[in-house]
C-alpha cells in the first residue's frame, strides 16, 4: 500500500486533474463518452462517441464473468442540475433529532459546508454537508432511509456562490 | 446455512467467494468503492452497496461503512477474503457485536496468531519445532544482539505484528545487526504502527511448505495435506504447488500433525494455514498462521477435491466439517501460477489499465479464477493480482507442461498493461525448478541470471 504522504500528494494531483477535466468537459460542445484521469504522472484522457461507438465485444467464455454490467453512473442528466450525494454509507436523518423541523427543504439555499442531513453509521452521528452551494429542488430519500456512498439525497439548481 | 452472506472484498477473491454461495443457495452481497462500479463481483452479486471512495482506507477497510451495508442489506454473515480486514481481530468483534457471523477464526484467535511472539510462544508450547531465536518481543539492542549471536548468523528480524513479506530485515554477520536492527524497528512502526521485533536464524536456501488446517465447533481439527510455496519474490509467492515434490517419506504427514496440534491449542476454528519453513537437511520449522482462506488455496482443492470456501461457509454456520481426516485423500498433482499485472522487465512495477483483450486459457484440467474481463479497466489503486491460473494432472511433470500449456494460451493485453505470464513460463521451465530443486532464492537467481541477457522469446501457442 502506498504510504500516507504519497497517498496525499496523489489525492491532491488527482484533485487537480480532476478540476481541470471537469473545465475541459464543460468547455466542450459534446459530453465525452468516457474521461479517464490518472494521477501517478498526471494523464487526461477523453474519449467522444464517434458516429457509432465500438461495442467492446466481451469474448466470454463461460468460466469468466460475462459482460461489463451497466455502470451505476446515470446518463448526463441536464446541466445545472446538480446534486449532493452521502458522504458515508448508513442511515439518513433529515432532521437535527426526532420531531424537529428538517435541516433544509425544497427551496432553501445552501452554502458549501452547510450541514444538510446526518448518516447514522454504527451509532455514530456523521454530520452530512453540502460540497458546493445551490438551492434544493428535490428531496430524493426519505428520512430513515439507507444510503450507500455517493447515493443522490438531494438535487439542487446551481446558484452563484454568494 | 446462512441466508445472505456479504462478502467484504474485491477482485477474484469476492467472485470466488461468491459463487461458493450461490452453489450453496446463500445470496450475495457484494460492497465496492467508486473505483471498482464496474467490476465483475458487483454485476454477479444479488445486491451490492457502495461504500466509498477508492482509497481503501476509507471503502475496504472502513469497518462502519461494511457493517451499515450488512445491516442494510439484512446478511447474517461477513466472509472478508484474503488481506484487508481478514486479519484484523478488531473487525471480527464488532461483527459478533453487530450479531453478524464473521466468517474465521474468533477474534481472540485472530490477536492471539497475529501477533507474531505470541503465535511463537503459543506454537512453541504446542511441541512444534522452532528455529533458535527469541520467543518474546526485544527490549533493547543488546538483548536483540545476543539473542542472534545465540541463534548463529545469518539471522532474520521480523515485526512483531508484520505479515505479507514486509518488516523483516536479514543479518549475516553481527557487526550489520545494530543498524538492521533499527532500521527493522523503524519500518515495523511505519508499517504497523508497532516497533517490536523478533530475532531468529534465517535459512537462505530453505523452502516454504504450508499445511492448510481446519476445524469446526464440534471438537473435529484435520488438516488437508500441504502447499509448497518456495517460488517467490522478495517474499511474495508467484507460484504454488501440492504436494510438495521431493519430500523425505513422512514428512508431510508429521508437518499434518504438528499443524493439528497447534490450531487445537489455539483454539482454532474454520480454515488456516500453517507455514512453515524446510531447511535442505529435512528439518522443518514454524514460521507463522494466516488465520484466513489463501491466494493459494486452489491447488488444495484441486489435489482434494473438497471446496475449501463452501467448507468455511458449513463451518461458521455451525455445521460440522463434512469430511473426516481418513476422507482426506490428495491425488495427481496441483500447480497455480498468479498472473500479476506487472512488469517484470521494470523490476515487477504495477502495469494496470485498460484491458482491452482478455482470453482466458481452457481446456482440460485447467481453472482459472479471474475478475478480469475484455474491457475491465483494472484500477491501479489495489493489488495487482489479475488472475490465478491452476492445472492438475496425474503427476508433477505432466502438471509442468499442461500449466506451459496453458500459460502460452492466456492472452491479455492493453494500452500499458504487462502480466508476469512471460515470466511465469520462464519458471515453469527453469531447470531447477522442473527438477524440484530450488529454493525460495531461485526468482533473485533467475533474474541475476537474466542481467544483460536478451529476453527470451517463447512461442505463444497462437501465432
Amino acid at each position: 500500500m502506498t504510504d500516507d504522504k504519497e497517498a496525499a500528494q496523489l489525492n491532491e494531483l488527482l484533485d487537480h486533474a480532476f478540476r481541470n477535466t471537469a473545465q475541459l468537459a464543460a468547455d466542450l460542445a459534446d459530453h465525452p463518452k468516457a474521461v479517464h484521469v490518472r494521477a501517478g504522472d498526471v494523464s487526461v484522457e477523453v474519449a467522444w462517441q464517434a458516429g457509432q461507438a465500438p461495442q467492446a465485444a466481451p469474448t466470454a467464455p463461460t468460466e469468466a464473468p460475462a459482460a461489463p454490467p451497466p455502470t451505476k453512473q446515470e446518463p448526463a442528466d441536464d446541466p445545472g442540475v446538480r446534486y449532493l450525494t452521502a458522504p458515508a454509507v448508513g442511515v439518513l436523518y433529515l432532521a437535527p433529532e426526532p420531531g424537529a423541523a428538517p435541516f433544509v427543504g425544497v427551496g432553501d439555499t445552501v452554502t458549501a459546508g452547510q450541514q444538510v442531513a446526518i448518516i447514522e453509521a454504527m451509532k455514530l452521528m456523521i454530520p452530512f454537508e453540502a460540497e458546493h452551494a445551490g438551492r434544493i429542488t428535490k428531496v430524493l430519500k426519505g428520512n430513515g432511509e439507507a444510503v450507500e456512498f455517493g447515493e443522490k439525497v438531494f438535487s439542487c439548481d446551481e446558484i452563484d456562490a454568494a | 446455512m446462512f441466508g445472505k452472506v456479504l462478502i467484504a472484498n474485491r477482485g477474484e477473491i469476492a467472485l470466488r467467494v461468491a459463487r461458493a454461495c450461490r452453489e450453496l443457495g446463500v445470496a450475495v452481497v457484494a460492497v465496492y468503492s467508486t473505483e471498482d462500479q464496474d467490476s465483475a463481483v458487483v454485476s454477479y452479486a444479488d445486491e451490492a452497496v457502495q461504500i466509498g471512495p477508492a482509497a481503501a482506507k476509507q471503502s475496504y477497510l472502513n469497518i462502519p461503512a461494511i457493517i451499515e451495508a450488512a445491516r442494510m442489506t439484512g446478511a447474517d454473515a461477513i466472509h472478508p477474503g484474503y488481506g484487508f480486514l481478514s486479519e484484523v481481530a478488531d473487525f471480527a468483534e464488532v461483527c459478533r457485536d453487530n450479531d453478524i457471523t464473521f466468517i474465521g477464526p474468533p477474534a481472540e484467535v485472530i490477536a492471539t496468531l497475529g501477533d507474531k511472539t505470541t503465535a511463537r510462544q503459543l506454537m512453541a508450547g504446542a511441541g512444534l519445532p522452532m528455529l533458535p531465536g527469541s520467543l518474546e518481543p526485544l527490549n533493547s539492542v543488546e538483548e536483540a544482539q545476543q539473542v542472534a549471536d545465540d541463534a548463529g548468523y545469518p539471522v532474520i528480524i521480523k515485526a512483531a505484528t508484520g505479515g505479507g513479506g514486509r518488516g523483516m530485515g536479514v543479518v549475516y554477520e553481527r557487526a550489520a545487526f545494530a543498524d538492521a536492527y533499527a532500521k527493522t524497528r523503524a519500518g515495523a512502526q511505519a508499517l504497523f504502527g508497532d516497533s517490536r521485533v523478533y530475532v531468529e536464524r534465517y535459512l537462505p536456501a530453505g523452502r516454504h511448505v504450508e499445511i492448510q488446517v481446519f476445524a469446526d465447533d464440534f471438537g473435529n481439527t484435520i488438516h488437508l495435506g500441504e502447499r509448497d510455496c518456495t517460488v517467490q519474490r522478495r517474499h511474495q509467492k508467484l507460484l504454488e504447488e501440492s504436494p510438495a515434490p521431493r519430500l523425505p517419506d513422512g514428512l508431510a504427514e508429521r508437518m499434518g500433525d504438528v499443524a493439528v496440534n497447534g490450531a487445537i491449542a489455539a483454539g482454532y476454528r474454520g480454515a488456516g494455514t500453517f507455514e512453515f519453513l524446510l531447511a535442505p537437511d529435512g528439518q522443518f520449522y514454524f514460521m507463522e498462521v494466516n488465520t484466513r482462506i489463501q491466494v493459494e488455496h486452489p491447488v488444495t482443492e484441486m489435489v482434494t477435491g473438497i471446496d475449501l470456501v463452501a467448507e468455511q461457509l458449513r463451518v461458521a454456520s455451525g455445521e460440522r466439517l463434512s469430511i473426516r481426516q481418513q476422507d482426506v485423500v490428495s491425488t495427481g498433482a496441483a500447480i497455480e501460477c498468479r498472473i500479476n499485472a506487472e512488469d517484470p522487465e521494470r523490476d515487477f512495477a504495477p502495469a494496470p489499465g485498460l484491458i482491452e483483450e482478455f482470453v482466458p486459457s481452457g481446456g482440460p484440467f485447467v481453472r482459472v479464477d479471474t475478475h478480469g474481463f475484455a474491457g475491465y479497466r483494472m484500477p491501479a489503486s489495489y493489488d495487482s493480482l489479475l488472475a490465478k491460473l491452476v492445472v492438475w494432472a496425474p503427476t508433477r511433470e505432466q502438471a509442468r507442461h499442461r500449466m506451459d500449456r496453458a500459460l502460452a494460451e492466456f492472452r491479455i493485453s492493453g494500452p500499458g498493461v504487462h502480466t508476469t505470464i512471460g515470466f511465469l513460463r520462464e519458471t515453469i521451465r527453469h531447470p531447477a525448478f522442473a527438477a524440484a530443486e530450488h529454493s525460495t532464492a531461485i526468482v533473485e537467481q533467475m533474474l541475476d541470471a537474466r542481467a544483460g541477457q536478451p529476453e527470451v522469446d517463447l512461442p505463444s501457442a497462437v501465432a
